[in-house]
């Protein structure tokens, strides 16, 4: 039976599947630095915060939750956190010293405000934390350690009867590991929402579960818009989704059977094993991002139409099941399954073969979306800028 | 588009509850298909032509009445929809986040 894989055991004991040099500007100011410095060291994975100065109150303590989540999460192997002044970069240092994290700190403050002198210190810097993490080495760890983020894009009623309900099944067994899943996508539980509170572990869990609900029901209304054309949107209604109904029921299939531990904001972290709940945007990017960081090493994400975008930090498994997208999409659906659509393959079959996808990429092998080069990340934003 | 032949069903029925079907091929208009509902298989002819995915009523809703798919509410017909025709956005409107609603059904 499949309970290991190979991943990096990091100083703070968490795990990761991937061993990244982290190149992450925290301030738009230099992101095109960033950017630079990533281009000259192959391999690298670059995170551009474009915002920093202006940002207030509930928006300010989510962007920070959320680079600090992703500097820590323990896909990154080490870190080259660029900034424009030491008292901004130094509150991030501060945080990951602590996980252990290799790590360089570098900004415009001293380099004079000259960003190619800051460009030629973070290529030196990030060669040498590059140098230093070749050196790590993969060993077997117990899937406990997973934390995996669940999502789907461009559904369509494939995702609903198959591919959802099959990420359900991997959910669960992770779960029973004693690892953590999650989904998002709070707008997608309307209609829904019922069936999640009933299996909240509290009675204030459901409460926030409906809360949630509540909350985006109202900016949709406020925002004055028919959620129909919106979410479900264009490419739903063409795959066949009419209500937003109809998607939230297939897309809690997802979430698998097991009880609802908590419910957490975008980029939260989980505190403990088992099934949670974040309250986030249901745009992809967004949604991505705030399970990386939230800290899952490990994305599983449905599509029922075809979508190429995966996540940044955490290798993104494809999973479909329309038997047009299936043929038509080899190089972006990790796993397919268009024979339990046609009734010629049971579920619990493709779930056996979508674990095993799982652990070999969880263990190194590379997506579709990390060959290509699909990945980013995107930040949500709470509130106005000053 | 080349019609699904596999000997067996065409589309599938999730729920008892369910008043629609959702196609597992592109299915024609005239057509005799293959429902299957749990154990049991009917036959349908289609009103019109169902797109891979799409869905089709296998009962007759009087407008105004609940549409169920996987044994849960999925919204209301807006018009009278007969057995075989495409239930879509056109005749199945959602009961969420609309202006009006909202305060009715939103809890206090």
């Amino acid at each position: 039976m499949l309970d290991e894989f190979r991943g990096y055991v990091r100083p703070s004991g968490r795990v990761g599947v991937r061993n990244h040099l982290l190149i992450l500007s925290v301030t738009g100011l230099t992101g095109p630095t960033a950017r630079r410095i990533s281009a000259c060291l192959p391999g690298s994975v670059v995170i551009d915060f474009p915002y920093d100065g202006g940002l207030l109150g509930e928006d300010r303590a989510a962007q920070d939750r959320a680079l600090a989540g992703l500097g820590s999460n323990p896909n990154a192997g080490a870190v080259l956190l660029i900034g424009a002044n030491t008292v901004r970069v130094g509150k991030f240092t501060e945080l990951f010293s602590v996980a252990g994290t290799p790590m360089t700190a570098i900004t415009l403050d001293e380099c004079g405000h000259d960003a190619v002198t800051l460009t030629e210190r973070g290529i030196r810097a990030g060669a040498l934390l590059s140098k230093v993490i070749s050196g790590l080495r993969r060993e077997p760890v117990s899937l406990l350690n997973l934390t995996l983020g669940l999502e789907c894009g461009r559904s369509d009623p494939s995702s609903g009867l198959v591919s959802n309900p099959l990420l359900g099944l991997i959910a669960d067994r992770i779960v029973d590991f004693g690892g953590v899943a999650m989904i998002g996508e709070s707008v997608e539980w309307m209609g829904a929402e019922h069936l999640l509170a009933a299996r909240a572990a509290t009675p204030d869990v459901a409460q926030k579960i409906q809360a949630a609900v509540d909350r985006r029901e109202g900016l949709a209304v406020a925002g004055g818009i028919d959620l129909t054309g919106n979410n479900p949107g264009p490419s739903n209604i063409a795959g066949g989704l009419s209500t937003i109904e109809e998607k939230s029921l297939g897309n809690i299939a997802k979430s698998g059977s097991r009880p609802i531990q908590s419910v957490v904001a975008w980029a939260e972290a989980p505190e403990g094993p088992g099934f949670h709940l974040m309250d986030a945007c249901s745009y992809a990017p967004e949604s991505l991002t705030g399970f990386s960081g939230a800290g899952a090493q490990l994305l599983l994400f449905t599509t029922g139409v075809g979508n190429s975008y995966v996540n940044a930090s955490a290798p993104t498994i494809k999973v479909g099941a329309n038997p047009e997208t299936s043929e038509r999409l080899n190089e972006q659906l990790d796993y397919a399954c268009p024979a339990v659509f046609s009734g010629d393959m049971a579920l619990e079959q493709a779930a056996e073969e979508l674990f095993v996808v799982l652990v070999d990429v969880a263990s190194g092998t590379r997506t579709w979306g990390e060959i290509l080069g699909e990945g980013g990340e995107s930040f949500s934003r709470m509130g106005a800028s000053i | 588009m080349s019609t699904r032949d596999n000997g067996k069903w065409d589309a599938v029925v999730l729920n008892p509850l369910d008043q629609v079907a959702t196609a597992l091929g592109n299915l024609s208009a005239g057509q005799s298909v293959r429902v299957r509902s749990g154990e049991v298989v009917e036959v349908i002819v289609l009103a019109e032509d169902i797109p891979l995915c799409h869905k089709f009523a296998v009962r007759v809703v009087a407008q105004g009445g609940v549409i169920h798919k996987y044994g849960e509410a999925i919204g209301a017909a807006s018009i009278d929809i007969a057995i075989g025709r495409h239930v879509h956005v056109h005749n199945l409107k959602s009961l969420r986040a609309q202006r009006n609603q909202l305060n009715e059904n939103s809890p206090s």
